[in-house]
Formats: structure tokens, C-alpha cells, sequence
């Protein structure tokens, strides 16, 4: 068939060129057509061969050869969900019927209720549901075993889903419960080794301790102050003497972040040493003893250097107060109300200076400690951090109180934003109480109208049917909230009776 | 008239906001007088304004009305209404509201008023006269073509890459003066094709093949045969009128419906719906629909429609239209004239011989796998292998059959392969 595909060529020349300067080749006899060429002007005798040649490439053209064989997906190994369970979540990706926000809610939910149940979702819904979790961090590790068998192996074969998702649904090297990390630790790349820490020192944070400490000798500098400061999850005493250790590293990047870590631990020698320097700086003074005075600090020495404070520089080094928080930052909180012999609450009205007061406000932050939290957001310190160190109860009691009557200073909406939802029953009805009439246009109604729909609970539906009807007609974002609040309920119930 | 499934609902909606908002109108809350009977279904929904919207739908048409401002077809009304139907919670007994069955008259006498004048009684002269006149306005459209083909080839195609798109509209034009609409759509496409192909010479090179071919085959139509002269109108573009087709060449049911694609130019909408009889004739039936309007209902794959198809003279598949609304749906869920891919390709090579500009034929898929990576799919069985259009939703396609051999149909064209449905062991899933 050479010969014909000469002539394929050459026609296709022809045609390019056009016939005037070239000659349309004769039509091969091979391929048995009866012509009148004779006759025919040469762009006449170009369009047949053109038609002849189009007839020929496709009618003569063959399949490809087999393709190679590929492999196939396991089998499943759990039960596809329910026909009711697959239509919601084809509804939620495809047409989802509530606004987008709560959208990415509701498909967790989904999964969340599936795993639970030991079910996969059916094949069909499968790339809808790869293609949606791939951007979205919050729904691919909700993924587990839900896509089954056979989307692990559709992620295996598109390089777009296993790039983003690979990554979130595979469990962080370490936390398999084996010890394979530590053995390879010392010879990973610092990005690699720095995660594998972080995720071993969750998991085991005695083993990884061990671990920095055995190697502390062998890893890069890098890793060390990386690996110091996963030392924050899981700290305790036992920490300590790496920790001191830590504080004489040659990186400056090590002693800095253990010094950072030390913070943490109020019972350290560190804590003692910086307990020690902020006696010297602090005296109760006034008629009836009821003020604090603290000074600036010297310029710290080597051995204040040493647990982390700035050093003093030769014309430049940094104002005293840059100092004197430092000092408050790494001092227990108990020496405060060891030198006033007050309460946590009477200790903190004595102090005036409002730059020690933030520097303590940091401390609390730093130890997480709930009584002097307490005794910082009931003395008005508005700083919102403090508000999510208290015990739970205490927390919706508060919230509860401030919503009633907005105190002055406070950002309500940012505060209700970080509520864990679904919120407290107390805290929603007080919330949607402060709603109805003028209540609408406030705005508290504009920062937490977005919220309702996944922060109320089902149980309030008909307080909300109720509020609905009294919201004025102009409130539209109000409306639209509780709008959707209902048809979230709605959507809800039937998602766990779809697992049921 | 058999209830729409949710589905067939979800189709008709022209666009996924309609359908998003239509669903969440989907309560009984806003609606009252609502009710439905064989052919009609119609309620009131209250929307923002005072007044409720009068919402109707006919379902033979299908054909909406609505009394609201929007200018989608159907609106989130009649959607809404629609989804109410399908999941059966209207009363099918009531008496019809006033302002549905008012609508439904109107239609009715707009129905019947071309079909009176149709029943004029026509003069055969003047008719002959008017068919004469046609075929001499499009003889002239054919030499003037042919003339502007030798040119095109004497100056080459390189040459004629070189001229603006006015060049190819305006050949166009002078088609679609001639009344040779088919063949004018066919030259605009290959001008737009010719800068956006990296294959440019090979393709214009095969279509002006093509071009050449069909006026060859209409200056010597006297010689031609029924079927094939059917299939050269359809090339030039006059239109056989569905009257004239509907009570020609009938056949009765039961067919299977194998598959559908719905393509969107921007100006028309069409939906190609193929189907099946027992003893393996395959057809296609074409909807058409204008921008904002809907089109027909989408069959469903794998329903086995109790319908008459009468069919359009012309080569095997050949075109078909439903003579009578379908009803009765069962559901088959083995693949009618499943066979190889080497089968299929050899029967897309015959057909060229009948018509050889057409460039599409229906693929029943035996046992197919999809195999390939990245961007690049094929089907594959022990006969060969194809490659799969790009676009085409090979991410379900391979998560329906996880690797292993499955039935699949499809569409061949451009040596390329459409999937539309996939055939599975007790379903049936429309691409």
C-alpha cells in the first residue's frame, strides 16, 4: 500500500500548494476506482482525488493496537450507602440546596456518617466527590475509607487528586504506631524530618524526646529549632533538661525557641531563675498597700541572656520594657500572688502599668491557666484569647451574660464566630431573643446571622419558625439566615435517617 | 401521561441556578391551587410580590408558562412545580384553574391554525412551480459553489489559510442565499476550524473532499436512489418537513433507548437520543430548541420505550422522530447489539459508502475496558483499541467500571469515541 500512501501525500501537496503549480498526481490503480480524468481541468481532477483520499483515510483506517492491560480495582470491601444516603450527597455536590458555606459543612457530615456507619459511597458519585475534596483540606481528610476501594484507585490514577489528596489522607509518617521514623530521622530532608518530629512527638512524645536527644549532635540546626518547638505538644517536666541543654546550642534560632518552650513550663529552673530577677523588680506600695510598682530591669547578664533575653547592645540595644516583658513572660504567674499575698483577682487590680498588665495577659496565654483567665476577663481585659481558656460552662455563661447586654469594648460577632458548634442551647436562645424586632437590624444581627445555620441546634427549629415571623420584612440577610437555618434542619434530619 | 422522574425534572431545567433555586421553591408552603391531569400541570406560587405567579406546564410539549418576569425556560417556577409532580404530592383530580386551561386553548388554536391552512387545498401547479423554483435557486448555489471550490484548490490551501474569516462567511452567505444551509454551516465551521486545529491541512483538506463530493452527488441527483437522495438533502440542508415523515415509515416499538448527547452552539441546543429495536436497527432522534427555549424531555438509558418511531428515508442509522408521545418505561439492563470494537469500525467504514460526508455511528460496546493515563483514554477489547474524545467524562466512566471489561455505547466520529452510557449488571448510567 506504499503506493497509496505516495499518493496521500502528494494529493495533500497538491492541495496545499494549490494545482496551478502543481500537478494532481494520477490516482493509483490499486485502488481499483474507474475515472474520466482525461477530460478534467487539474483543481477538478484535486477535488475528486481530495474526496477519494478523505473516503480512503477514514474507511481504510484501523483501530489501534490493544491497549496494554491495566489493573483492575479491588474489590470493595465495605457495603455501597443507601440509595437515600447516595442521592444527598449527589444533591450536596451537584445542586447543593443550601448556600456555599454550609455546603462544605454538610459534605464532612456526610462522610463523617458514612465511616461511622462502615459504608462507601457509590461508585457513580465518586469523581464529583474527588473533585470537590481535592481544594478543600476540611473534606479530603474527611475522605478515610469512604471513597472505598475504587476511588483510592481513581486517586491513584489522577495525578491532580493524589497530589492534594495523597497528601491529607495518608496518616503523617510516625503516627502509624511504628517506630520506622525514628530510624531514618537523621537522614531525612529537613522538611521531612521536621514533619515526621512533629507528627512522632504527638503520638510519643517520650520516644521523640529520646530521639532529639540522641541525635541532637547529628541533625542540622534547622531541625533542632524546628523540633524544639514540636516540643510544645505534650510538654512536661521531663522536657526540661533538653530544654537547658537547648538554651546553650550554637544557633541562636535553638536557644531562642527553647527559651520560647521553656515559657510553657511554670515549674522549670528556667521559671525559677526569671521568678528570682521579677522579685527584685516588683514592690507593693501605697497608703493601704493596694498598688504594685514594678521597675525596669538592668540590662540582663550572660546568664539572663542565656534564658533567652535580648542582650544589650552598645548604643542601640533595646528599651528596658522590651526587657521587663521578658522577665513577666518567662516568671510563674504564682509569684505575683506570692509577693502581693492576695488573690489571683486582688493581685491583678494592683496592677497599674497597662505594658505589664498586656505582658501577663501573655503569660496566662502562654499556660493556658483557667483561674487567672477568669480573673483577666472579669477585671475587663478584652483580649478574646482569654475567653476560650475558661472551663466550658463558665465560657456560655459569659457569652450568655454579654449577648444580654453588650459590654462595652467587646467584638460580640468575632466572639460568637469561634463558639464550637453546634452552639450551647442557653447561648442560642439568648442569641436568637436579642434577634427579634429592632433586635434585627443590629449589629449583632449582622455578625451572627451568617452562623445560625450551622450553630443552632435542630432542637430549636420552632424557636426559629417563631423568630422568623417576627423579623421584619427589610431584614432580608436575617430572613435568608433563618431561611436556611430551617432548610439545614430539614437537610440534616434526613442525612441521618439516610444512615439510620 | 407517565410521571417525570426527578431526573427527567432535573433536565429540563435550563441551567443549574434555575435548578438550584427551583428546588428550594420545591415545598408545599408557597404554592396553592395546584393540580395536575393527563397533559397539564398548573399552581400558583407566592413570590415576593402580591400577586401570585400563575404557573402552567404542558407536558406533551413540553411547553411552560408563568406569569413571572424571568426569561429562563422553564423558570425556578415551573421547576418547582415540576418537583412537586414528580415526587406526586399533587392532586390529580381537581377541577383545571382557570388560567391554566385558558393557556391550554390558546395553544390548542395556535396548534390547529397552521394546520388549517395546511389542509387548504393546494394547488399542485403552484406547488410544482415553487419546487421548481427551489431547485433552480439551489442548482445555481451548487455551480457557484463548485466554481469557488477550483479556486480554492487551484490558489492551495495555504493560500487560503491566509484569508480572514470574512473570506469563509461570505461563501457562507451565498450558501445560505441558495437555500443550501448544510453545506453554509459546513464552510463556516472549517473556517473557524482552520486556526484553531494544529491538523488544519489534513482536515480542511478531508472536508473540502467532502463539499466536492456532495455537489458531485446533487448535479447527478436524477440518478440517485430514494435513500440516497435523502441523504444528499440532509447534506445540502432541505429539510424533509416532519409532517411529511411522521405518517411515512412507521414502526412500532418496543425501543431501547441506548444513549443521548446534548451539544449547546450557543444559538441552538440539540439532543440526539439513539435507540434500539429487538432486532437490532438503530435510529437516532434529533430535538432542536433555540436559545432560551427547552428542549424535550431527555430519555433515559436503558428504558425500553412502547412509542412508534417513524422514520426519515436515508441510509442506516437513519433519523426518526416519535410519532406519539413515549410512555410506558421499563427498564433493560442488557446492551442491544453489544459486539467489538472491531465490528463497530468496520461497520463506520461501510457506511461511509452510503453517504460518505456523514461522520457518526452509533457503537454498542461489548466488554470494553478504559485504559490510558493523564490525558489520554482509549476503550480496548482483544480487537483493537480506540482513543476517547477529549471532554468526555472518563473520570465516571472509569469509576462505573473500576478497570474491569463493561458494556459500554457510545457514539464513533472523527475516529474518536463518545461514551453516553455505561451498562452495568443491574443499571443503566447516562454520561
Amino acid at each position: 500500500m506504499s503506493g497509496v500512501e505516495q499518493w496521500l501525500g502528494d494529493v495533500a501537496t497538491a492541495a496545499l500548494v494549490g494545482s496551478a503549480r502543481r500537478e494532481p498526481p494520477p490516482i493509483p490503480a490499486a485502488l481499483g476506482v474507474v475515472t474520466d480524468d482525461e477530460g478534467h481541468a487539474p483543481e477538478h481532477r484535486l477535488l475528486a482525488s481530495a474526496a477519494l483520499a478523505d473516503a480512503v483515510t477514514r474507511g481504510g483506517a484501523g483501530l489501534q493496537a490493544a491497549g496494554g492491560p491495566t489493573h483492575d480495582a479491588p474489590p470493595e470491601t465495605r457495603e455501597a450507602c443507601s440509595e437515600a444516603a447516595a442521592q444527598l450527597v449527589h444533591l450536596l455536590l451537584l445542586q447543593p440546596p443550601v448556600s456555599m458555606a454550609t455546603r462544605d459543612e454538610l459534605v464532612v457530615e456526610w462522610l463523617r456518617l458514612a465511616e461511622a456507619a462502615g459504608q462507601r459511597a457509590p461508585f457513580a458519585v465518586l469523581p464529583a466527590l474527588l473533585e470537590f475534596a481535592a481544594p478543600r483540606p476540611s473534606v479530603a481528610r474527611a475522605l478515610g475509607g469512604v471513597i472505598g476501594e475504587r476511588g483510592a484507585w481513581l486517586v491513584g490514577l489522577n495525578a491532580a487528586w493524589s497530589a492534594t489528596l495523597d497528601a491529607d489522607r495518608t496518616a503523617p509518617v510516625g503516627s502509624g504506631g511504628g517506630d520506622d521514623w525514628t530510624v531514618q530521622w537523621s537522614t531525612m530532608a529537613t522538611a521531612e524530618a521536621t514533619a515526621a518530629f512533629a507528627a512522632g512527638r504527638r503520638t510519643s512524645p517520650a520516644a521523640a524526646r529520646a530521639l532529639l536527644e540522641a541525635e541532637w549532635d547529628t541533625v542540622s540546626a534547622k531541625v533542632r529549632g524546628e523540633a524544639v518547638v514540636a516540643l510544645r505538644h505534650g510538654i512536661s517536666a521531663a522536657d526540661e533538661p533538653l530544654l537547658e541543654r537547648a538554651l546553650d546550642d550554637r544557633a541562636k534560632t535553638v536557644r531562642e525557641a527553647a527559651a520560647g518552650v521553656l515559657s510553657l513550663l511554670p515549674a522549670s529552673d528556667r521559671a525559677d531563675r526569671m521568678a528570682a530577677r521579677l522579685r527584685g523588680l516588683v514592690r507593693v506600695r501605697g497608703t493601704l498597700s493596694r498598688h504594685l510598682e514594678v521597675e525596669v530591669p538592668d540590662p540582663p547578664d550572660d546568664a539572663a541572656v542565656r534564658d533567652g533575653m535580648t542582650p544589650p547592645a552598645k548604643g542601640g540595644g533595646p528599651p528596658p520594657t522590651v526587657w521587663l516583658a521578658q522577665v513577666v513572660r518567662g516568671a510563674p504567674l504564682s509569684t505575683w500572688t506570692e509577693i502581693t499575698g492576695r488573690s489571683v483577682a486582688a493581685t491583678l487590680k494592683m496592677v497599674r502599668d497597662k505594658d505589664v498588665l498586656a505582658s501577663l495577659v501573655e503569660a496566662v496565654l502562654d499556660r493556658r491557666d483557667a483561674a487567672w483567665a477568669l480573673a483577666c476577663v472579669e477585671h475587663g481585659v478584652p483580649d478574646p484569647r482569654l475567653v476560650w481558656l475558661l472551663p466550658q460552662e463558665k465560657r456560655t455563661d459569659l457569652l450568655v451574660s454579654w449577648v444580654a447586654r453588650p459590654p462595652a469594648g467587646r467584638d460580640l460577632g468575632r466572639l460568637l464566630v469561634e463558639v464550637p458548634r453546634p452552639w450551647p442551647d442557653e447561648l442560642s436562645r439568648v442569641v436568637l431573643g436579642r434577634l427579634r424586632g429592632e433586635g434585627a437590624t443590629t449589629s449583632l444581627a449582622r455578625a451572627a446571622a451568617p452562623l445560625l445555620p450551622v450553630a443552632l441546634s435542630p432542637s430549636l427549629a420552632p424557636a426559629v419558625t417563631a423568630l422568623l415571623e417576627q423579623v421584619p420584612a427589610d431584614a432580608t440577610h436575617l430572613r435568608r439566615a433563618l431561611t436556611e437555618t430551617l432548610q439545614l434542619h430539614a437537610f440534616r434530619t434526613s442525612l441521618t435517617e439516610a444512615f439510620r | 401521561m407517565t410521571r417525570w422522574t426527578p431526573s427527567q425534572v432535573t433536565e429540563a431545567a435550563p441551567d443549574a441556578a434555575s435548578l438550584a433555586a427551583g428546588r428550594k421553591l420545591a415545598m408545599p408552603g408557597p404554592w396553592r391551587d395546584t393540580g395536575c391531569n393527563d397533559v397539564l400541570v398548573w399552581g400558583q406560587c407566592q413570590g415576593s410580590g402580591k400577586t401570585p405567579y400563575q404557573v402552567s406546564v404542558d407536558l406533551t410539549g413540553p411547553a411552560y408558562r408563568c406569569s413571572c418576569p424571568s426569561r429562563k425556560f422553564p423558570c425556578k417556577h415551573a421547576i418547582a412545580l415540576l418537583m412537586l409532580w414528580s415526587e406526586g404530592v399533587l392532586d390529580e383530580s381537581g377541577q383545571v384553574a382557570a388560567f391554566a386551561e385558558e393557556w391550554a386553548t390558546q395553544r390548542a388554536d395556535k396548534a390547529a391554525a397552521p394546520a388549517k391552512a395546511a389542509e387548504k387545498p393546494t394547488d399542485p401547479a403552484a406547488r410544482a412551480k415553487r419546487i421548481e423554483q427551489r431547485l433552480a435557486r439551489m442548482d445555481a448555489g451548487v455551480e457557484d459553489f463548485r466554481l469557488w471550490l477550483a479556486d480554492l484548490v487551484r490558489s492551495g490551501l495555504a493560500a487560503a489559510r491566509a484569508q480572514p474569516y470574512a473570506f469563509w462567511d461570505n461563501a457562507a452567505a451565498r450558501l445560505v442565499d441558495a437555500q443550501l444551509p448544510a453545506l453554509a454551516e459546513r464552510v463556516r465551521e472549517a473556517g473557524s476550524q482552520i486556526h484553531a486545529r494544529t491538523d488544519w491541512t489534513e482536515h480542511l483538506l478531508a472536508e473540502v473532499g467532502r463539499w466536492w463530493t456532495i455537489t458531485c452527488a446533487w448535479q447527478a441527483r436524477e440518478t440517485l436512489g430514494v435513500d440516497e437522495m435523502a441523504e444528499v438533502r440532509v447534506a445540502v440542508g432541505w429539510a424533509q418537513s416532519s409532517e411529511e415523515v411522521r405518517d411515512g415509515d412507521v414502526r412500532p416499538g418496543p425501543w431501547t433507548v441506548l444513549g443521548a448527547h446534548r451539544s449547546d452552539d450557543g444559538r441552538l441546543q440539540e439532543q440526539r437520543t439513539w435507540l434500539a429495536h429487538a432486532d437490532g436497527e438503530v435510529v437516532a432522534v434529533l430535538d432542536f430548541a433555540g436559545y432560551g427555549q427547552a428542549l424535550a424531555v431527555p430519555q433515559l438509558s436503558g428504558a425500553q420505550l412502547d412509542v412508534e418511531l417513524s422514520r426519515y428515508p436515508g441510509h442506516a442509522p437513519r433519523r426518526a422522530l416519535f410519532r406519539n408521545p413515549p410512555a410506558g418505561a421499563e427498564s433493560v439492563t442488557g446492551l442491544p447489539g453489544r459486539t467489538s470494537l472491531a465490528s463497530v469500525h468496520a461497520a463506520a467504514a461501510a457506511s461511509l459508502g452510503g453517504a460518505p460526508w456523514r461522520d457518526r455511528h452509533p457503537a454498542p460496546l461489548a466488554d470494553v475496558r478504559v485504559v490510558g493515563e493523564g490525558d489520554h483514554w482509549q476503550v480496548s477489547d482483544a480487537s483493537g483499541s480506540l482513543p476517547i474524545m477529549t471532554g468526555a467524562p472518563i473520570w465516571t466512566l472509569l469509576a462505573l467500571g473500576g478497570g474491569a471489561p463493561v458494556d459500554v455505547f457510545g457514539e464513533i466520529e472523527s475516529g474518536a469515541f463518545r461514551p453516553l452510557s455505561v451498562w452495568l449488571d443491574d443499571r443503566v448510567v447516562g454520561l
